[in-house]
């Protein structure tokens, strides 16, 4: 060692120091303890009803708490907490007393709280801390003490003593478990818990004499006591438990299948017979038990004989199966979930549909499209679901493939919905291809897909093909899209160039009017100019569509055009829509200045001349809670059709202006 | 008839023919739209305090569920659950229990919804399983650590479907977080930030009313009692306000766990698995009956060296869950999904990536796999993981000091005071089934 280690190492030692300082520091500080004595507290807290005067019982938590990591101090509060369980304090003291004895006694305790067991009253809460006092002292006390109690009290015991896992108690146990049936339930639960052969085959041994009612506990005992032998690598016993009780078909049905899964678990080389037995058998039961262990038992390379029993089973096991094989290699489950899937039952066709999407591939997909062509409800689902899921681009290359083919209308639709869920890019040129089909049902799909894979560049197509004409819906659908594509537009105020550049090349009014339904929906500020000249123009249609979109805008931008449209358009249904957009955008901006927003909703009332709109403003005056929030619903307290909105907005106002 | 003892007594179809029963008629196997009545899934419910009746109603929604009976506690509450049932049937079939055992000796439903006090989560569960039930189970889903590992083994055991009500997995949001998370879209996750309520909230308006007084006759206030330590009844303590007090519940910290950090799990790949440090600060009151925390901060840190910060009431920690990674961060919660950059929150999930369980409906998850047995979208051992942390957080908070965790065996290392938390002592008689 060089000098330069010792230094070394105090450095090291106060850099350590300084960063758990700082770790400890950050984080938030403890509620600190009070100052009164243990004494005081416990004289505060002997006649604690466990009501309204429990701040004495938080002291106590405090006190104890603030000494429980230093062992003297500790001790010293285990010694004066064990003389006060002794005093003539109220239970409910005690109690709070032996909270803490749970956490801080140790054997000193455990003479004191046996004792209480003696006492019913005291009992429970004797226990609450024994039973957690770690070690052999605590052990004996139970045991000692078992003999000398009835009743519940004694049951306590007995669940005490399993939650202990205390290996010493499983004769004593055992012994209860034939001698009384007040006490075979708890002693195997007990014996379950504790675990070991002993305690297994005293279980065992119980069950044909144990009452019928109680029966069930103690085969479930039998199987968590099971549980700890295959934990404890006894898997033979194990096996041997769960054979007995599978053997024993008087009792139910649910702990017989839990008997054939532990028994399947543990049954080493020869679960596999095992499990294609059951599958034959019929018994649903334990087809169930055998299915949900198949792959825990079954290797990915060798699931080909329950395979090849699927065909052959009750519809219901073949639901229940197919999920399962559908974790395993495709190659080995492919053509097994394929059959089901063309000749299943139909909850069974749906089951096998799901799961190609996990195990099929690209040779899976014209089925899949024949499929969803062909079915309805579940099943479509089932298929379109596995089309959207089906792994690798070979899959997306076979849906090309299929397009290109020209297939039926029906099929077409469906691959190209399976495109737009599968994000194929690179199907552009063909979806686009497919606005001019001759059905109407794929050239709506066509536009749905290219919401999602079209890009901004293609706008132009699409509004070519709107203005061309068609009915409502398709034209509603080319709307969305030509919306959807804008949305791409990184820059807000690029979103509508391709619209406006086909509104300068066009003087068809239909065509006009369209377009300038499709700037309302972009939302684009700087195709407002364009829109307040086409209010201008002397087509009504025009006039009219222009003023639909203004009145729908969602940025800010169109205040002053909605204004502009409440205080002078000739046309009520345009000062109304306004009024509503406008409204409706104040609504929106729950961040400006109360008092702003307010005069902007003053001016809406001016205008205003039905309830509707009224309503809506007193709607929209509690999101801006000020003094001149609370006026302008005073003023329209006034008005009838309105009183209960206005009263309703005043106590919304005032409510949020007490709160603040 | 439960229904697979109907299916049971179905012809097998002989081997190489279509397995189809060519006797029963389409109808019956649901084709034309129909529910064939020996597909329906029978159901009741346990627990009308606040959330079961919502519960309830989403599942009498659905065509494949038959509701037949109800089991409550308090007298109001099973009287108003037995009334929405039968009003939805148009008829007054529906039967009412007060004791949950009896309600399963029925022998004849197939699933159970349970929605009761945490303290009671683990008895009825276990019983239910072993009694042959799939569970729809709230959360969190057990009160203590111990209880979680011994209801994860009973549901193994008995082969039943489990699914917890952390509904957030059903809803886009938070499906699109995850995913993108998943997918790498914020490169490696360097910390998490879980945000839940703080404070306690007074759901059932009975803040204050702490005067000790007979339960009312309505009541079995014994039985609600249960496994958790007697306490003299008053209205505060119980219905809805309950889970400010651990001896019943575990305050925000447990009530939400079950959401947002089991977000921040599946977003993380981390739903088998749990941290192996935690440790935590907690403010408590200082009056009343209430001891669940009313601010916390619980730091934790995974085996790969992901911190995850849960904390309530501190404004520095965003509601809901934030991944924060090398090349931004994704937050998610009921309201929205923000992202750095804000491009991510657009991007989609190709085929070819990662693909998470999708489920569109949270209650028809559950029923669908009632009938195909494959595991729910929060199946019981993801729901005990995402409640695992919660409780170690409880425990880190009551210890005051760090805490080793080893998530595989499930074991505290080195700190004997510690696993005293790991479990409950249950007032007699009751006892943890098996």
């Amino acid at each position: 060692m060089n000098k330069a280690d010792p230094i070394t190492k105090t450095t090291i030692a106060i850099v350590a120091l300084m960063a758990f300082a700082v770790a400890v520091s950050s984080l938030p500080a403890q509620t600190p303890a009070g100052g009164a004595s243990l004494d005081q507290i416990l004289n505060e807290i002997s006649s604690f009803a466990g009501g309204i005067e429990s701040a004495p019982f938080w002291k106590l938590r405090d006190y104890v708490y603030a000494r429980k990591d230093v062992q003297a101090e500790r001790a010293e509060c285990e010694t004066r907490l064990l003389e006060f369980l002794g005093t003539n304090a109220t239970a409910v003291a005690k109690m709070a007393v032996c909270r803490h004895l749970r956490l801080i006694g140790g054997d000193k305790s455990v003479p004191v709280l046996q004792g209480m067991l003696l006492d019913r009253d005291m009992a429970d809460m004797a226990l609450f801390a024994l039973q957690k006092i770690p070690g052999t002292t605590a052990d004996r006390a139970l045991l000692q003490t078992l003999p000398k109690v009835v009743g519940s009290v004694k049951t306590s015991i007995i669940a005490a003593l399993g939650d202990r896992k205390c290996s010493d108690a499983v004769p004593a146990l055992s012994g209860l478990l034939r001698a009384n049936a007040e006490f075979t339930g708890a002693a195997a639960l007990a014996l379950g818990e504790i675990g070991g052969e002993s305690a297994s085959t005293a279980l065992l041994a119980s069950l044909p004499v144990a009452p019928a009612e109680l029966r069930p506990v103690v085969a479930a005992a039998a199987m968590r006591g099971a549980e700890g032998l295959v934990a404890a690598k006894k898997t033979g016993a194990a096996f041997s438990t769960y054979e007995k009780l599978l053997a024993d078909r008087t009792l139910p049905r649910s702990i017989r299948t839990a008997a054939m899964i532990g028994k399947i678990s543990t049954a080493g080389d020869k679960a596999a017979t095992m499990i294609t037995d059951q599958l034959k058998g019929g018994d649903p039961d334990m087809q169930e038990a055998a299915i949900s262990k198949i792959k825990d038992v079954y290797r990915p390379d060798a699931i080909g004989p329950v395979c090849n029993l699927l065909p052959g089973l009750a519809w219901d096991a073949q639901v229940r199966l197919i999920p399962v094989l559908a974790g395993y290699p495709a190659a080995r489950v492919m053509p097994a979930v394929l059959q089901a899937a063309r000749a299943g039952a139909p909850p069974v066709r749906v089951a096998a549909l799901n799961a190609l999407g996990s195990v099929g591939d690209a040779s899976t997909a014209p089925f899949l499209i024949e499929t969803a062509v062909r079915a309805t409800g579940p099943e479509q689902t089932a298929a379109r679901n596995a089309l959207a899921l089906l792994r690798g681009e070979a899959v997306d290359d076979a849906l090309l493939a299929m397009l290109g083919r020209k297939p039926s209308d029906e099929a077409m639709a469906e691959i190209l919905l399976a495109v737009a869920e599968r994000r194929i890019y690179s199907a552009k040129s063909q979806v686009t291809g497919c606005l001019d089909s001759t059905s109407p049902r794929v050239r709506v799909q066509a536009l749905r897909t290219l919401r999602t894979i079209g890009t901004p560049s293609d706008m132009t197509t699409v509004l070519t093909f709107l203005l061309r004409g068609g009915s409502d819906s398709e034209l509603a659908e080319g709307a969305t899209t030509i919306n959807a594509l804008a949305q791409k537009v990184n820059s807000p105020d690029g979103r509508s160039n391709a619209v406006k550049a086909m509104m300068t090349r066009t003087r068809d009014p239909k065509e006009r009017v369209r377009l300038c339904g499709i700037l309302g929906r972009i939302g684009d500020d700087s195709s407002l100019a364009l829109l307040r000249a086409a209010l201008n123009e002397e087509s009504d249609e025009i006039v009219d569509a222009a003023a639909r979109a203004i009145a729908g805008w969602p940025t800010p931008a169109a205040r002053d055009d909605m204004i502009q449209l409440v205080q002078k358009s000739k046309i009520e249904t345009h000062r109304l829509l306004a009024l509503q957009g406008f409204l409706r955008m104040i609504r929106s901006e729950r961040y400006r200045k109360p008092e702003a927003a307010v005069a902007d909703l003053r001016m809406a009332y001016v205008y205003s001349t039905r309830a509707e709109e009224r309503k809506l403003i007193l709607g929209a005056l509690p999101n801006f809670a000020c003094p001149e929030a609370l006026e302008l619903a005073g003023v329209l307290l006034g008005e009838p059709a309105v009183k209960a909105e206005a009263q309703a907005a005043i106590d919304k106002i005032r409510a949020r202006l007490s709160a603040r | 008839m439960r229904r697979r003892d109907f299916l049971a007594k179905l012809p097998i179809a002989a081997a190489g023919a279509a397995a189809f029963p060519a006797i029963v008629k389409a109808s019956a196997l649901g084709l034309n739209g129909a529910v064939p009545p020996s597909d329906h899934v029978v159901m009741a419910g346990i627990g009308f305090g606040m959330q079961g009746g919502g519960n309830m109603r989403n599942f009498l929604g659905k065509s494949e569920v038959q509701w037949v009976a109800v089991c409550d506690l308090d007298d109001t509450h099973l009287a108003e659950a037995r009334d929405t049932v039968n009003k939805h049937y148009d008829n007054k079939d529906c039967a009412t229990y007060k004791d949950f055992r009896e309600l399963f000796a029925r022998g004849d439903l197939d699933a159970v919804s349970i929605a009761i006090p945490d303290h009671w989560h683990a008895i009825v569960s276990i019983t239910a399983v072993r009694n042959g039930l799939d569970v729809y189970g709230e959360k969190p889903f057990t009160h203590s650590l111990r209880e979680g590992r011994a209801l994860c083994n009973a549901v193994k055991r008995y082969g039943r479907v489990w699914q917890t009500g952390s509904w957030q997995r059903s809803t886009d949001n938070f499906y699109r977080a995850c995913e993108l998370v998943r997918n790498g879209r914020i490169g490696k996750v360097q910390r998490v930030e879980v945000g839940l309520p703080s404070g306690h909230y007074d759901f059932a308006g009975t803040f204050g009313q702490e005067r000790i007084e007979p339960p009312p006759p309505e009541l079995d206030y014994e039985t609600w009692l249960g496994p958790a330590p007697a306490s003299p009844y008053c209205k505060a303590r119980v219905h809805m306000n309950w889970r400010w007090n651990m001896d019943f519940g575990g305050g925000q910290l447990m009530d939400w766990i079950g959401h947002h950090l089991d977000i921040a799990h599946w977003g993380l790949g981390f739903d088998l698995t749990g941290p192996v440090e935690i440790q935590g600060k907690g403010e408590f009151p200082t009056t009343g009956i209430y001891n669940s925390p009313t601010r916390y901060w619980v730091e934790t840190i995974y085996a790969d060296g992901t911190p995850i910060i849960i904390a309530g009431g501190y404004p520095e920690i965003q509601s809901g869950t934030k991944w924060i990674g090398e090349h931004g961060w994704i937050w998610v919660d009921r309201g929205g999904l923000e992202s750095q950059p804000a491009r991510l929150t657009g991007e989609v999930i190709g085929p070819n990536e990662i693909k998470l369980y999708r489920s569109l409906d949270h209650y028809q998850n559950f029923v669908d796999c009632v009938r195909s047995r494959a595991l729910t979208i929060a199946p019981a051992e993801v729901a005990h993981r995402s409640a695992s942390v919660g409780h170690l957080g409880v425990i880190a908070i009551e210890a005051g000091r760090k805490i080793q965790w080893d998530p595989a065996t499930e074991t505290i290392i080195g700190d004997p005071g510690a696993v005293r938390l790991l479990s409950r002592s249950y007032r007699k008689p009751w006892q943890m089934p098996a």
